[in-house]
């Protein structure tokens, strides 16, 4: 036994010596007696399901000398500095610490943290393009942006790119034209999506006017822009695959595919069938309806074309495919520019910074877009003007002020204190009617109350009644008459506001009241008859007298468009070129026109942006497009107003619809939600 | 003529931005930097209640004539009616986009008119519920500073140089220059001068050049000028007594300036302050007095002949 532990090597430090009596034993210490205790080997009172906490000082006070005020400083200088406490005063060590209440401890970053979630790189994220998405993310991306380019960008555009321009070679109208189509090809055929530049639907717009003045093929233009794709980290636990809500389903109405049902050899097709509690489809049984489902009049339709055959599959190709037409072209390689040898750079208006490449560049595309120049439309062109003073190159030169040969007079007079005609303009200022009420003064009539302003009112519009329309003819017309003769207000008179606008109900109790001192009472008579009889008709009787704005005045009142008498007018003369929209997205209205055996009850539906066809067919003595009993002839050449004017609904002077008038109480309840 | 300092009333407000009168000069209203309006009695010298609604410094305000209602406006642009009493906003009206220069009752006070910063003038309708504007005045090409209303006319005073006077009556704008772009319009006062010739009126202005200007309302001519305050770039009101014999006007020497009317000569020199600029002025409407404000406090200045009275009458 000896050689055996002598033959043991040992390596290392032995450990210390124990001793056994000065280890603490473990078993005797009982359950109830342990504590739980922190740091500080304060005994853990509170929380004790969450780890305990102590609170102060062994749960009395907050230090050995109780709790610590904290130092006075005297505010007496300072008072007007807000005071104020806040959380952090009253926590301690404790709760900041790391189990605390409120954790302060030194963190990453989020975007800096490569383990959260939240990590996104400090890389530029590129946009994204998501299919359906409801959220706003891109959007406000895009409000931000740097304040420098980037040095790719900036080598860009010193090889000539501008930003919103694709790279690569420049291509003519016609060219862009086919890369849209090779894209809306591959979309249809693949199914995928490319991604699309927001303007093409602009370019389709613009690419149906004609352009027979320019040759096309020589304007280069610059390819769009896409948008790069980035493939999108799969973040969700839905399947490959998977859309989400898509607002153009619930929102448009699109037409659908129809379910259909099969039985006996027999289909139904149809919205609703085929889709039971049994089926696994789970169509869209929501119902879209579209105009071009139904029929505008009786017998075959000829809408159905059929597709020609162009090629039969025995030419000599595969099954699918067919020999080519138009052959290959062969790239075709440009010489160099020959300069002639007398040319001489001459001096140009662009800046010094750009260089001789530059100003060849910009001179060419300002020779292109001369070519497609287009003068401003009118609504641009007024708020432009020429001005009166050329260009001057040289920019540190002061620039002399234009001088108002009118205002040099009124100044030097101001100059001299000659206050007086010289410093005097005196306008028309037309107060408005309400504002005259307040001021108890009676409405001034001047010339400026006969125009009738174009300005936007400020009075909410309860729609033009036709009452007004009527009524307004031949008020304009008594009052230019009889103008001259009256000084004092006239009592239909055509309100001084900005506009033509009132609503009904103001005008009736104005007539009423002041019908006895003036020359055209006739007129007046006349228009109350008229009125009159348009008010037993439509008004219901308690909706006479008030003479709030808020009263509306009958159950069903045409509420067209709100204009003006004068735009009225004039839109009757335009047809809108807006493209039809909604139910009407499919229909082919051309080939409803011009139909002869348009029936007398025809429904020409009315919408806002329909066009007006009554123009096209000649009116005969009675009106094709009214309906309703025919008014008796001796009634229409009468002086009573032709009441078939209510009955016209493609009146050049009213483009309306019937619509029912919602009583405007219900819009008091929305009221109360802000206090504040 | 001898005005008497009686009261000076520290409001407590920060700075005091506009200081006024009510209809029958029983009361005043304080507008303070502090967002909030305070009402007094400023012949005793007593608070009576404070209307705290607008999200920034107030810079005008004024009463009805049934002592019923406060309108106020200020920076944060808008205009606020109040009731006096509940001292509750009544009604909060929106519409400018600039801070609110001024604002006026009309004399049933069932309108009022309101002039900005936003180069427009606007009226208000407060019999209705109505919270847009009856009409919006767009003629200035410059902050309006000052809004007068009289029973037939909008009186407005703008920085572009202009007086405007919108007749209602008639139907009429009359714009009348007063100088060049240096001496900019800074403060008007319609006035009814019955010294002149009855029922002729002028208007008072007071402008950047250091002057103030009397006009005659109908003819434009100039009826009498009026110097020697200091005014700077600031703006410095001014006003003229009940009986139009003086014009008062504040100046950054913190005194009270007054001249005689017809005589154009400066009369007395009120000290209100001798280190802040005295800058709001009103004038009672019944009796002879004027309220000044300069930093934080006001004065209420009375003649000293009717002092004399009240004094008589109370023993």
């Amino acid at each position: 036994m000896d050689s055996d532990e002598e033959d043991f090597v040992t390596y290392g430090n032995p450990l210390d010596p124990i001793d056994e009596d000065t280890l603490p034993s473990k078993k005797s210490i009982k359950i109830e007696e342990q504590y739980a205790v922190d740091e500080h080997g304060r005994r853990r009172f509170h929380g004790a399901f969450t780890g305990g906490f102590s609170a102060g000082f062994c749960n009395s006070v907050g230090s050995l000398g109780g709790w610590e005020p904290t130092n006075f400083i005297s505010s007496r200088n300072s008072r007007t500095e807000i005071k104020s406490q806040n959380a952090f005063d009253f926590m301690d060590d404790e709760d900041r610490g790391e189990h605390g209440i409120c954790p302060m401890s030194v963190k990453v970053k989020p975007e800096y943290d490569v383990k959260s979630s939240d990590f996104s790189s400090r890389k530029r994220i590129r946009e994204i393009i998501s299919e359906g998405s409801l959220s706003a993310a891109p959007v406000v991306q895009q409000l931000f942006a740097p304040v420098r380019h980037t040095v790719g960008v900036k080598l860009l555009m010193k090889m000539g790119w501008k930003p919103e321009q694709g790279v690569g070679p420049r291509l003519t109208k016609a060219e862009k034209k086919l890369r849209k189509k090779t894209q809306e090809y591959v979309q249809k055929v693949y199914g995928c999506q490319l991604p699309t530049n927001v303007e093409s639907k602009k370019d389709a717009e613009e690419s149906d006017e004609s352009d027979l003045d320019i040759n096309l093929d020589e304007i280069t233009f610059a390819p769009d822009d896409y948008k790069s794709y980035v493939l999108e980290l799969k973040q969700n636990t839905f399947g490959l695959g998977y859309k989400g809500m898509d607002r153009k389903n619930i929102l448009s109405s699109n037409k659908p595919e129809f379910s259909k049902l099969t039985v006996n050899g027999k289909t139904i097709r149809g919205q609703a069938f085929g889709v039971g509690i049994l089926e696994d489809d789970d169509d869209d049984i929501y119902f879209h309806d579209d105009m071009s489902d139904y029929d505008f009049s009786l017998g075959p339709s000829n809408k159905e074309k059929n597709v020609k055959k162009q090629y039969s599959l025995d030419d000599g190709c595969i099954e699918g495919f067919h020999v080519s037409i138009k052959a290959n072209k062969i790239r075709e390689k440009f010489s160099l520019p020959v300069i002639p040898n007398d040319w001489n750079s001459t001096k140009s208006i662009f800046p010094e910074t750009m260089t001789e490449w530059e100003v060849e560049r910009e001179k060419s595309e300002f020779v292109k877009a001369a070519k497609l120049y287009r003068p401003l439309s009118d609504d641009m062109a007024n708020r432009f003007t020429v001005g009166s003073q050329e260009d001057v190159h040289d920019i540190l030169k002061p620039v002399e002020k234009t001088v108002n040969i009118k205002d040099q007079a009124m100044k030097e007079a101001a100059t001299r204190k000659l206050y007086g005609p010289l410093t005097r303009k005196k306008f028309s200022w037309i107060p408005d009617r309400v504002l005259c009420k307040r001021f108890n003064i009676p409405e001034p009539i001047s010339a400026g109350t006969l125009q009738v302003a174009a300005e936007t009112t400020k009075h909410k519009n309860h729609g033009i009644s036709i009452f007004e329309v009527l009524k307004s003819d031949l008020r304009i017309e008594a009052i230019k008459k009889d103008w001259s003769n009256d000084k004092n207000e006239i009592d239909n008179g055509v309100q001084p506001s900005e506009s033509m606008q009132v609503s009904f109900e103001n005008e009736i109790p104005d007539m009423k009241d002041k019908n006895e001192e003036n020359d055209i009472d006739d007129k007046i008579a006349g228009i109350t008859e008229k009125v009159d009889l348009f008010k037993a008709i439509f008004l219901s009787s308690s909706d006479d007298e008030d003479e709030e704005k808020d009263n509306t005045p009958a159950e069903f009142i045409p509420i067209p468009k709100e204009e003006t008498e004068n735009e009225i007018k004039k839109k009757s003369d335009k047809i809108s070129y807006s493209p039809p929209r909604g139910i009407f997205t499919n229909l082919d209205l051309d080939s409803l026109r011009y139909k002869p055996n348009i029936s007398k009850n025809t429904e020409i539906i009315e919408k806002e942006e329909k066009i007006n066809t009554t123009s096209d067919i000649k009116a005969a003595e009675i009106d094709p497009q009214m309906y309703g009993p025919q008014i008796p002839m001796n009634l229409i050449r009468g002086k009573v107003a032709r009441p078939s004017h209510i009955f016209k609904t493609n009146s050049k002077e009213v483009n309306s619809v019937w619509v029912e008038k919602n009583r405007k109480h219900k819009k008091k309840h929305k009221k109360h939600k802000k206090h504040k | 003529m001898d005005y008497v300092c009686t009261q000076t009333i520290d409001c407590g407000q920060g700075a005091i931005r506009a200081v006024r009168y009510n209809v029958d000069g029983n009361y005043c209203l304080t507008c303070g930097s502090d967002k909030k309006i305070k009402l007094w009695n400023p012949n005793k010298g007593l608070y009576l209640n404070t209307y705290a609604g607008h999200g920034n410094e107030v810079l005008d305000v004024a009463s009805s004539c049934d002592n019923s209602q406060i309108v106020s406006c200020g920076i944060d642009k808008t205009v606020i009616l109040w009731d006096v009493i509940k001292a509750q906003p009544l009604r909060r009206l929106r519409g400018h986009a600039g801070k609110v220069t001024s604002i006026a009752f009309n004399e049933e006070s069932t309108a009022v008119v309101s002039s900005s910063e936003d180069n427009r003038v606007m009226c208000w309708d407060i019999k209705s519920r109505q919270n847009t504007p009856i009409q919006v005045l767009k003629d200035a090409n410059d902050c309006v500073m000052k809004v007068k209303v009289t029973a037939n006319e909008i009186l407005t005073g703008s920085l572009d140089c202009r007086i405007r006077r919108y007749d209602i009556r008639m139907g009429e704008l009359i714009e009348d220059y007063i100088g060049e772009y240096d001496k900019k319009l800074c403060f008007i006062d319609p006035v009814t001068c019955v010294t002149f010739t009855s029922d002729e009126q002028c208007v008072l202005a007071s402008c950047t050049d250091e002057t103030i200007k009397l006009f005659d309302k109908k003819t434009g001519e100039l009826l009498g000028e009026y110097s020697g305050h200091k005014t700077n770039d600031y703006y410095i009101e001014c006003c003229i007594d009940k009986t139009d014999s003086f014009i008062f006007s504040g100046s950054i020497d913190g005194s009270i300036w007054c001249w005689d009317l017809v005589k154009m000569n400066s009369v007395n020199q009120l000290i209100h302050n001798k280190k802040a600029i005295v800058h709001s002025l009103s004038s009672n409407p019944i009796k002879k007095g004027i309220l000044s404000a300069s930093g934080s406090n006001i004065k209420v200045w009375m003649s000293s002949s009717l002092l004399e009275d009240t004094e008589l009458s109370e023993i």
